[in-house]
Formats: structure tokens, C-alpha cells, sequence
């Protein structure tokens, strides 16, 4: 069996990983410099540091070696392996905010695609169906509006926060109707 | 050092990773270069930029100070510890993948975020994806000045307008009664673009109206037979009908009216048939640059319109019923069966069997890909997903049901948000579907939210009174049209409950601004007054010694001797 090639990256903070070729092919940046010949023994990586270069290399890893499951059992049916990988994306995005914006960092830098879209839609699901306040908490951020900029912000966007109009589905004349009957019932009940 | 799987996950500690990106600067990451060029936001003049402490190396020193000195640089930049922290870039990458409500919030919660959000051309993928693209020059209130940028801000108030004016479905309306048609009238087309309702039906007249004034403008000669299907765009207006053929007028250059449909007079290119069908054309579309038609010959026939000839033939097992086309794509419905069919491929791409109990007379796509609704002769209106197979079979079983009708559902009509349907029992309803139907940020792009049909919601908003069989309704521009068997045509009109609803918001502004002007002004005056307090003053004249209650003991004598 051929021996795989393997490629040393170096963090910001000068710890080195030693990664499978095939596995970095997942960053369009560093496949161009495969491609292009420029790969030296090392690459040095400024902008990403050893803790998160590990949870990219852990993201890669996985993908890549469950495409190349999915490859060699593309003849068995059923998408187990897709349910698998879906469920492992979500717990690895289960990090701390800080975390996770040093992963969308990186997987810019290193143009990663699918780890670019996972960890941005993981911040989008942090954000769905919360008000302004807890948006505030969650990611700590300093409240820098003034309280008539906040009001003036809010009427501007009132309708995000409005509920939806409500009516009754029936005839208006139909419930009238019936509350004459039950205050006519009322009445004829008291007089007796 | 080998890459261990099992390595311990963390968070960057924020001691260990001093700040150099303050409030007002953006490190904007420059790929596999070792430095990080911090980017000033000059837009934002609220925040304050401080000079960052990093500076790039220069050019002419020692390569491996350079590195150590890069290394500890970019040692510092690791822990992201706010949102707001990550380039505008990727601040706007996220922003993209949420829907209208949540970006409207987020714009409340700092100055940057509104600054991106409100700027955000997420709000014309927004608009768009509700309602196509708008009429740019009517959007507004007057015409758009030539050479404006469309930026996010215009999208965001095209979007927000129109959200607003969704509500006034809710409100009062006035309902103007088009009269002319001696007979039913089967067929209904709302041309918005160009205030214009075409009608047709057992008279086998085509009669277009002014929308605003509610005026007949024109009358086509008797085409034989009866009208029971119009579509209109601002090129051309086609007709169908029980004679089987497709009756056509061109858009006419330089005439107010757009089509001059009485025949009269003009160019004899502007007015021409399609033949094929064998049985009557029950239902039409038209998109830039094909005719499609329904007929009870079993077909939907796809029409060249430059080439003025059939392309395309798409067989069904009954008689075609209604179709509604969205993009390449057309749903028709057949019998109690609804088909969803490629036009690129030309194939069938999706079955919906026994759709309703009897036939599904009617069909109208949401403004989300693969969602479409079904009307049958049951009553009832059903919601499919048609990218959702559900069982073993292979059957797409309805998301949602409603069963606001006691007669044949003839006709559906969509504008996001509000689905309104047209029946036998001479009854409309309004389905408002903004619980149900909303886009998210999933693999597919689209959620549906499964619900029990038992357990839905009764329609938003029932119009009654009609109290006639209705075939035909269509929707647009805060307007309901319907036309049934009693030979009138009724237009609901929502846009006074717009007018009333900006005056009570209007009002709503004005005393909220009255009140916090109040408040300033009441603040102010506390501020540069100092008026000592009452209660110390009082305390300091009555300063008593021993027995604290002699003082109200006193009063009370006081009192008593005032009332005798």
C-alpha cells in the first residue's frame, strides 16, 4: 500500500500538526499551493492558532475519511453514514462563542467551505428567536445606543417584534348575535 | 508534532490573547500572509477608533525577528471574544443566513449591527424571494431617481413597506362591484404592473377594467363559447375557453391602456389564436418567454411565444384542472391528483395522489421553492411539500390542512403572506401562513413546520356575503378580485386599512417622541434647579426631641377644634 503524504503545519503559536495531504485538500487555499507546487515541509498558518487549528483538522479529517466511506459504499442504499456526519457537525460546533468565531476565522483564512457555512449557521441558531437583550449576552456585546437611538432603531423595526394581528374566524354579526341571546337569557332569568 | 484526534478541545483565554482590534476596527485576515492588517470602518462615526498597538514589520529587517515578532503579534489575535470583533465580512456572512424578523432584531442591538443589517443585501434576497422584483418606479412613494444605487437600505424599506402593507388584509376595506358581465364569469386576472382586471366568462367577452377606478375601459367581440381561463403580463393578455383554442393580444406601443382587446381598427399582428387543444382550455400562465395551458384533452401544452407553436406536451391521467407555474417548474392538477413537472427536462419530477377526496380543482405554488397549495371539491385546501416523500410508497402526504369551506374549492390565489381561496358556499378566506411558512438557514433553505392537521388554526379572516357560487380570485396590490355565477365582479379593497394604519402608527411615533422630549426636558430641569427636597425642609422645622408623634398629636387636636 502506497505510504500518504503528509504535510506539517505550524500555528501562530509555533505548535506543529502533522496532517495527511488528502485532508488539507479540503482548504482551497492550501490546495492551490499543493497544486502550484508551493507546499513547503511546513506551512506556517499567522493567523490561526494551535487550538483551533486542531478543531479544523478535526473537522477535516472526519469529512474527509466519510467521503471516502460514502465513496466505497455508494452501492449499499440508505444515507446512514450523511445521518452520522450531520449529527457529528452538530456537536462539534457545541463550543463556546469565543471558540467558535476563532473556527469561522480560520476557515476563512484557510477557505474552507463547508466549515464556513457550518460554524456561520451555527451563530445564526444561536441568534434565531432572541430578543436584542439576550443577543447582547450571548455574544457580549456592549450596548452602545443610546436609549433614543434604541427607541428610534426599535419603531423602525417595530415589525420584527409585533405579534400577528388575531381575528375570530366566524361572521362578526354571529357573535353579536349571541351575545343578545345570552344577555336576553341573563335577563329573563333575573326577572323570574 | 502529529495530529492527535483526541486532543482536548478549548477556548482561547482571553488573558493569554490581549485585544489589538478595539471597538471601530476590523482585522480583515489577508490569506496566508503573516500579518493582519486592522481595517478602520470609517462609516461608522459613533464608534471610537483607537490606533492599534500593531504595526506591520518593516521591509528591510531580520527575517527571523520578523517571524518571532509575527508569531507573538498573531498569538495575541487569537481569542475572538465578541461578534462584533470578527471582520464586517464575516459578520455579513452570518447575517445572510438569517430571515427578515431575526435581522430586524438584530439590528437593534449595537450600532454596528444596525449599521450592517440595515445596509445588508440579505433584504433584496429577502424581498425577492417573497415577492419577486418589485415595480421600482411605484415601490416608493414617487419614481426612484435614475442612477441611485439600489443598497441595502432601499431593499430594507421595500421590504418593511411591503411587510406593512401584508397587514392590511387584517383591516377595514371597501368593496366596489365591477358590473357588466350578464352572465357567470369564470375567469379573473390581475395585472398590478398595470392597474388592470381582466375578466371573462359565459358571455364570451373579455373585459378589462381599471383597477383604481373600477371603469370598464374595453370589450373584446364575442370569442364563442365559455372564457374560462385569463392570464396577463405587461406583453401579452391570453384567453382560453370551452372552443379549445388560445385567444391572444399583443401589448399595442404608445397605448395608455395597454391592450386594446375590442379589435377595432388596429394592427391585425396584435391579436392571434393558438390552436391544439382537443377539449376546452381550462387554465393559463405565462412567464417571458412561454404560454403554458391546461385543457380537459388530459394536457398541459407549453407554447413558444415568439415561435407561436407548441414545444412541449405534458400528459395526465384526467382532466387538467388548474396549473400554476414557478420558474421551471409547473404543478398542475388532474382528477383528484396533483403533478409537478420540469420544463427544462420535460419530465415528471413529482406525484401528490389523491391530493382530495374528489377532484383537486385548484392549485397556487408558495413563494418557497417545492410548496405548493391544492383546493379541492371536498372543501378543503391542503399544503405540500413536495421535496418530502413521507412513506415507504413513495406518497407525499400533506404538511397542513384546512377545511374552511362547506363547497368545491375553484380557485387559490398566493401572495405571501396570505393564501386566499374562492368557493361554492360564496365564501373567501384568508389564510395568513407566516407560523407556518418561514425560510431558514437549513440544508434545504426552506422550513416547513409539520403540524397536526387536527389542531390548525381556523383562516385569519373569512369575507362573506357574496352568496353566489365563486370561480375565479386573484390577488394584488391590497385588492381581493372574485367573480362568480351571479355575473359581477367584486373588488375588495385593503388599502384605506393601510392609510388608517400609518395615521395610528404615525400617532404612536409622535407621542412616543412627545413623551421622551418630555422626559429630557423634565430631566433637565432637575438637573439645573436642584429644587431642595419638601420632606427635608419640613423635617428640618420640625426637629423634635423625645415624643416623635407630639407633632401629629398636635394636628389632630388642631383638627377637632376646627370641626366644633
Amino acid at each position: 500500500m502506497a505510504e500518504k503524504k503528509m504535510l506539517t503545519l505550524r500555528s501562530s503559536d509555533c505548535e506543529e500538526f502533522e496532517v495527511e495531504e488528502a485532508v488539507l485538500m479540503k482548504s482551497e487555499i492550501i490546495r492551490f499551493m499543493i497544486e502550484d507546487d508551493c507546499a513547503d515541509n511546513v506551512i506556517p498558518l499567522a493567523n490561526v492558532n494551535s487550538k483551533t487549528l486542531a478543531l479544523v483538522i478535526e473537522y477535516c479529517n472526519k469529512h474527509v475519511h466519510a467521503d471516502a466511506a460514502e465513496t466505497t459504499s455508494a452501492s449499499s442504499a440508505g444515507g446512514g453514514g450523511e445521518v452520522d456526519l450531520k449529527k457529528w457537525d452538530a456537536e462539534f460546533v457545541k463550543v463556546a462563542p469565543a471558540t467558535l468565531f476563532d473556527l469561522i476565522m480560520a476557515a476563512n483564512y484557510l477557505d474552507i467551505k463547508g466549515l464556513q457555512g457550518l460554524t456561520c449557521r451555527a451563530v445564526v441558531d444561536m441568534i434565531q428567536g432572541k430578543s436584542p437583550e439576550e443577543i447582547r449576552k450571548t455574544f457580549n456585546i456592549k450596548n452602545d445606543l443610546t436609549k433614543e437611538e434604541e427607541d428610534a432603531i426599535r419603531s423602525e423595526n417595530s415589525w420584527a417584534f409585533d405579534p400577528l394581528p388575531v381575528r375570530s374566524s366566524g361572521p362578526r354579526w354571529l357573535l353579536l348575535a349571541l351575545i343578545s341571546i345570552a344577555s336576553l337569557l341573563v335577563c329573563s332569568y333575573l326577572l323570574i | 508534532m502529529a495530529f492527535d484526534c483526541n486532543k482536548e478541545r478549548g477556548v482561547s483565554s482571553p488573558d493569554s490573547c490581549s485585544r489589538i482590534c478595539t471597538e471601530g476596527t476590523l482585522v480583515q485576515a489577508n490569506p496566508l500572509s503573516h500579518y493582519w492588517k486592522p481595517k478602520r470602518l470609517e462609516n461608522f462615526n459613533k464608534l471610537e477608533n483607537q490606533k492599534s498597538s500593531y504595526e506591520s514589520a518593516p521591509s528591510g529587517s531580520d527575517p527571523k525577528q520578523d517571524a518571532e515578532a509575527s508569531d507573538e503579534a498573531t498569538a495575541s489575535l487569537c481569542g475572538f471574544r465578541c461578534f462584533t470583533d470578527l471582520p464586517a465580512s464575516l459578520v455579513c456572512e452570518v447575517l445572510a443566513r438569517l430571515d427578515a424578523k431575526d435581522l430586524g432584531i438584530v439590528s437593534c442591538v449595537s450600532t454596528l449591527l444596525h449599521a450592517l443589517a440595515t445596509d445588508h443585501q440579505g433584504w433584496k434576497k429577502l424581498y425577492c424571494e417573497r415577492w419577486g422584483l418589485p415595480d421600482l418606479p411605484t415601490t416608493l412613494n414617487g419614481p426612484l431617481l435614475p442612477g441611485v444605487p439600489l443598497d441595502g437600505k432601499f431593499w430594507k424599506t421595500f421590504f418593511v413597506e411591503r411587510e406593512f402593507r401584508s397587514k392590511s388584509f387584517m383591516g377595514r376595506f371597501n368593496l366596489d362591484i365591477l358590473r357588466g358581465h350578464n352572465e357567470d364569469v369564470r375567469a379573473v386576472s390581475l395585472l398590478v404592473s398595470a392597474n388592470l382586471i381582466f375578466t371573462g366568462g359565459r358571455d364570451s367577452v373579455v373585459r378589462m377594467w381599471k383597477m383604481e377606478e373600477g371603469l370598464l375601459i374595453d370589450t373584446s367581440r364575442a370569442l364563442g363559447g365559455t372564457i374560462r381561463a385569463i392570464a396577463a403580463d405587461s406583453r401579452l393578455l391570453v384567453s382560453g375557453g370551452t372552443n379549445a383554442y388560445i385567444q391572444c393580444w399583443r401589448a399595442v406601443e404608445g397605448n395608455g391602456q395597454l391592450f386594446h382587446i375590442s379589435g377595432s381598427g388596429t394592427d391585425q399582428n396584435a391579436e392571434f389564436r393558438l390552436w391544439g387543444h382537443e377539449g376546452p382550455v381550462t387554465c393559463l400562465a405565462l412567464d417571458s418567454l412561454r404560454i403554458y395551458s391546461g385543457s380537459w384533452d388530459m394536457t398541459v401544452r407549453v407554447w413558444d411565444r415568439d415561435q407561436m407553436e407548441c414545444v412541449q406536451k405534458f400528459m395526465h391521467a384526467d382532466w387538467v384542472w388548474d396549473l400554476a407555474l414557478r420558474g421551471n417548474t409547473v404543478a398542475s392538477t388532474a382528477g383528484r391528483d396533483a403533478y409537478v413537472w420540469d420544463i427544462r427536462a420535460g419530465e415528471l419530477t413529482s406525484l401528490i395522489s389523491n391530493a382530495h377526496v374528489g377532484s383537486a380543482y385548484s392549485i397556487a405554488w408558495t413563494h418557497l421553492p417545492d410548496v405548493l397549495f391544492t383546493g379541492g371539491e371536498d372543501g378543503a385546501i391542503r399544503l405540500f411539500n413536495v421535496s418530502d416523500v413521507c412513506d415507504d410508497e413513495g406518497d407525499i402526504k400533506p404538511v397542513a390542512t384546512w377545511v374552511p369551506h362547506s363547497g368545491p374549492v375553484h380557485s387559490l390565489a398566493f401572495e405571501y403572506p396570505w393564501l386566499v381561496s374562492a368557493s361554492s358556499d360564496g365564501r373567501i378566506a384568508l389564510i395568513d401562513l407566516r407560523k407556518l411558512l418561514s425560510s431558514k438557514s437549513s440544508s434545504k433553505g426552506l422550513r416547513v413546520k409539520r403540524v397536526d392537521g387536527s389542531a390548525i388554526e381556523p383562516p385569519q379572516r373569512m369575507l362573506h356575503g357574496v352568496g353566489c357560487d365563486l370561480f375565479s380570485i386573484a390577488i394584488g396590490a391590497d385588492r381581493i378580485v372574485c367573480a362568480g355565477e351571479d355575473g359581477s365582479v367584486r373588488v375588495w379593497n385593503f388599502s384605506e386599512a393601510l392609510e388608517i394604519e400609518r395615521r395610528a402608527q404615525a400617532l404612536r411615533s409622535l407621542r412616543q417622541e412627545n413623551r421622551i422630549r418630555r422626559r429630557k426636558s423634565q430631566a433637565e430641569m432637575n438637573t439645573n434647579t436642584r429644587r431642595p427636597d419638601q420632606c427635608s425642609i419640613a423635617m428640618k422645622k420640625n426637629q423634635l426631641k423625645g415624643d416623635k408623634s407630639a407633632t401629629w398629636h398636635n394636628k389632630r387636636a388642631i383638627n377637632e377644634k376646627a370641626k366644633s
